[in-house]
């Protein structure tokens, strides 16, 4: 009996050891199980947003080149406008697919954008200087203007002997290239960077032309095609071309700040009367300025200059920008833009003007750092007002102040520009003259927020607004 | 002399039926687990489908990631391409192997890199696919219009989808042979015979927004 006892105890223990063996079993699968899947959906998540990142900020790249090329008849102010107005497009329409295909919305958001100027041979012509002629001469004059970027697109069908050579410099540096077509569907580019060694490459037409992209150092007509960009040097500032007869085709090059000395104290992106535009005041950081290691309160930009009917009572904060220039390249590259406290317009003049002062109020977490710093602030919706004028125009940031002269008329800051006519300044020059300057947008900062139900990825992008690809 | 042993013989008999009881509620408890672990399992086998392994659908939706982003990074014919592969005279996408706008290439697949790509990922391991184009419609409360590049019947629960966001702009051209190059918004794309079906759909430089979806099964 006491056997059969111990036999039965015996076995009640082996099924309970059974059953916990079976229990931690499956409690051990159960973890590993929801370890592992929220890591799989995570994922894929990521992968997604991701992927429409990258789908949005192609787009906007590409629309963004579109519009430069679409809009050499418009003035800066219409050209911003556009880009602008393109975005909210492109957003609305993005997000009727993603809503839709994916359950997912983005937002895009401009953050800031540079502009510059464009140097266009807009017809079929050889690669010489428009008023002489000269087959050796400089497009951008050597150190005078950052550049931008910068295309060619060549003829196969002209069959020309001879090498086109072309020279980008910084003053220091620089990069050269040697074009020679070999017959009307193909070039050989040889390029050479005296910051490295030297490619030659046989690059192919596609009916019968061939795109270059000297910024990125490809051909969009010819992918296997590639050589040195012109950013292989640091700050590119002119181009030369020598053998200008020994090839025929386009080119467009877009020019940024003078890069030696600053630029105007103010300036109105439209300085035709009547015009509402974007002003822009450059306020340089002098040596010894008690502005070197303080951070800035207020600016405050004021119009109240005698004769003057400029008035900025439709400025808001949400058109401001404020930023810090530090390398003297004529772009910001710090954006204090979210250190801005509060915007406010007053009157220091009799009627008729409204509002002709500016004040800025910041957080004060913006510091100047270097007596070579240079703050720029850029503010839409200035109305010029309804006459001629040269407005003295007074800024005073933190402990110091300064002065400059705005001149406002009917004719366009740039001569070649007729904005009130709507004209496209590269038409009808071919081949081109040196006035055909049109704008163009140079450089984009913007973000995208990919939304989806439980999560928000954001993607900052800073980019040139080069051709490329299928554009 | 018995008392003790009547005693001992009842306590010895309590404790058999402490143990039978426990025996009895360990033993159901065993028999109730295995029949729910019975419950959870199911039987794979190599015709089972996808729809049961998660890990297969991960599979086969990382396939279909990887074949769709392949060809859209392709430099000549991605997707875009493929998109506009249209031909204005039939009124159906372009090239050999087309049936008809119902079903697109049907079981032949589109042409060139995407095709090949789908026939040796897909069609090989005895998988069928759709390939639909989903684009906005002119009239923005009609909200999305499609498309079939191609179509191989209807999907099965375990099916998997990829897709792709592809932007269309106005100065871009139909990529079938002999349609030159017209430009995308001079294309009829309305009434009953639309040279083009993909409407200019937004105002500005953008022409349409097209989802691409591949769904494998």
């Amino acid at each position: 009996m006491v056997r059969r006892d111990r036999a039965q105890l015996i076995l009640v223990g082996a099924l309970i050891v059974a059953l916990l063996i079976m229990g931690i079993t499956v409690i051990i699968n159960t973890v590993l199980y929801v370890e592992n899947t929220p890591t799989d959906e995570g994922s894929v998540v990521v992968d997604e947003a991701s992927t429409v990142s990258a789908e949005v900020g192609e787009a906007v790249h590409k629309s963004a080149y579109r519009i430069n090329h679409q809009t050499r008849n418009h003035s800066w102010q219409a050209l911003q406008n556009r880009v602008a107005g393109n975005l909210t497009r492109l957003e609305a329409s993005m997000n009727r697919q993603y809503l839709e295909g994916r359950s997912l919305s983005v937002n895009i958001s401009l953050a800031n954008q540079s502009e510059g100027t464009r140097v266009v041979q807009a017809a079929d012509a050889n690669f010489t200087d428009p008023s002489t002629d000269d087959a050796d001469w400089d497009p951008v004059a050597n150190d005078s203007h950052r550049i931008g970027w910068f295309t060619m697109n060549l003829d196969g069908t002209a069959q020309r002997e001879g090498r086109l050579h072309v020279n980008v410099t910084n003053g220091a540096e620089s990069v050269n290239y040697t074009i020679e077509q070999t017959n009307s569907s193909s070039f050989v580019i040889k390029s050479s960077a005296s910051t490295s060694g030297s490619t030659i490459d046989v690059c192919s037409t596609r009916e019968r032309r061939l795109v270059l992209d000297f910024y990125a150092g490809e051909s969009p007509s010819d992918r296997s095609c590639e050589f040195d960009g012109i950013t292989a040097i640091d700050k590119p500032a002119g181009v030369s071309f020598e053998g200008g007869k020994n090839a025929t085709g386009k080119y467009g090059i877009v020019i940024g700040a003078p890069v030696t000395g600053l630029k105007d104290f103010i300036v109105a992106y439209d300085t035709s009367v009547g015009a509402t535009t974007t002003h822009e005041v450059n306020y340089n950081v002098t040596t010894g300025s008690p502005l070197v290691g303080d951070s800035l309160n207020e600016i405050e930009i004021d119009y109240s200059d005698t004769g003057s009917t400029s008035n900025v009572s439709d400025v808001d904060q949400s058109n401001v920008f404020v930023g810090l220039d530090t390398d003297d390249d004529g772009v910001a590259d710090i954006n204090a833009t979210g250190d801005i406290d509060s915007v406010s317009t007053s009157s220091a003049s009799p009627p008729p003007v409204t509002d002709d002062v500016l004040t800025i109020s910041l957080i004060g977490n913006f510091d100047i750092t270097s007596d070579t710093d240079r703050i720029v602030v850029k503010y839409d919706d200035v109305d010029n007002g309804p006459t001629d004028n040269n407005v003295d125009v007074e800024v005073n940031g933190g402990t110091g102040s300064d002065s400059g002269t705005l001149s406002l008329g009917p004719s366009a800051s740039d001569p070649a520009f007729d904005s009130a006519a709507n004209v496209d300044p590269c038409s009808g020059s071919v081949p081109a003259t040196d006035a055909c300057h049109a704008p163009a947008v140079w450089t984009m900062e913007y973000e995208t927020d990919v939304v989806g139900a439980e999560f928000t990825q954001t993607t900052s992008y800073d980019i040139a607004v080069y051709p490329e690809g299928d554009t | 002399m018995t008392q003790p042993d009547k005693r001992n013989g009842r306590r010895r008999e309590d404790d058999r039926g402490q143990a039978f009881t426990l025996e009895a509620v360990v033993g159901g408890l065993l028999m109730l687990a295995a029949f729910l672990f019975a419950l959870q399992s199911t039987v794979i086998t190599p015709t089972t489908t996808s729809a049961v392994d998660p890990e297969v659908r991960q599979d086969l939706r990382q396939q279909a990631e990887d074949v769709m982003a392949i060809v859209q990074e392709n430099d000549s014919t991605d997707l875009s391409f493929y998109v506009r592969f249209w031909d204005p005279n039939r009124g159906t996408f372009a090239g050999e192997g087309v049936v008809n706008p119902t079903v697109g290439y049907g079981t032949n697949g589109p042409p060139g890199l995407f095709g090949n790509l789908l026939r040796g990922t897909f069609s090989d391991r005895s998988r069928s696919y759709n390939v639909e184009i989903l684009y906005l419609a002119k009239n923005r409360d009609a909200g999305r219009e499609k498309l079939v590049l191609t179509n191989q019947g209807t999907p099965t629960e375990g099916a998997v989808v990829a897709s792709r966001t592809v932007v269309l702009y106005d100065n871009q051209s139909l990529t079938s042979p002999f349609v030159g190059a017209t430009e995308l918004w001079e294309y009829n794309t309305s009434g009953s015979r639309p040279t083009y079906p993909v409407p200019d759909a937004v105002d500005g430089p953008v022409y349409n927004v097209v989802e691409v979806r591949l769904i494998v099964w």
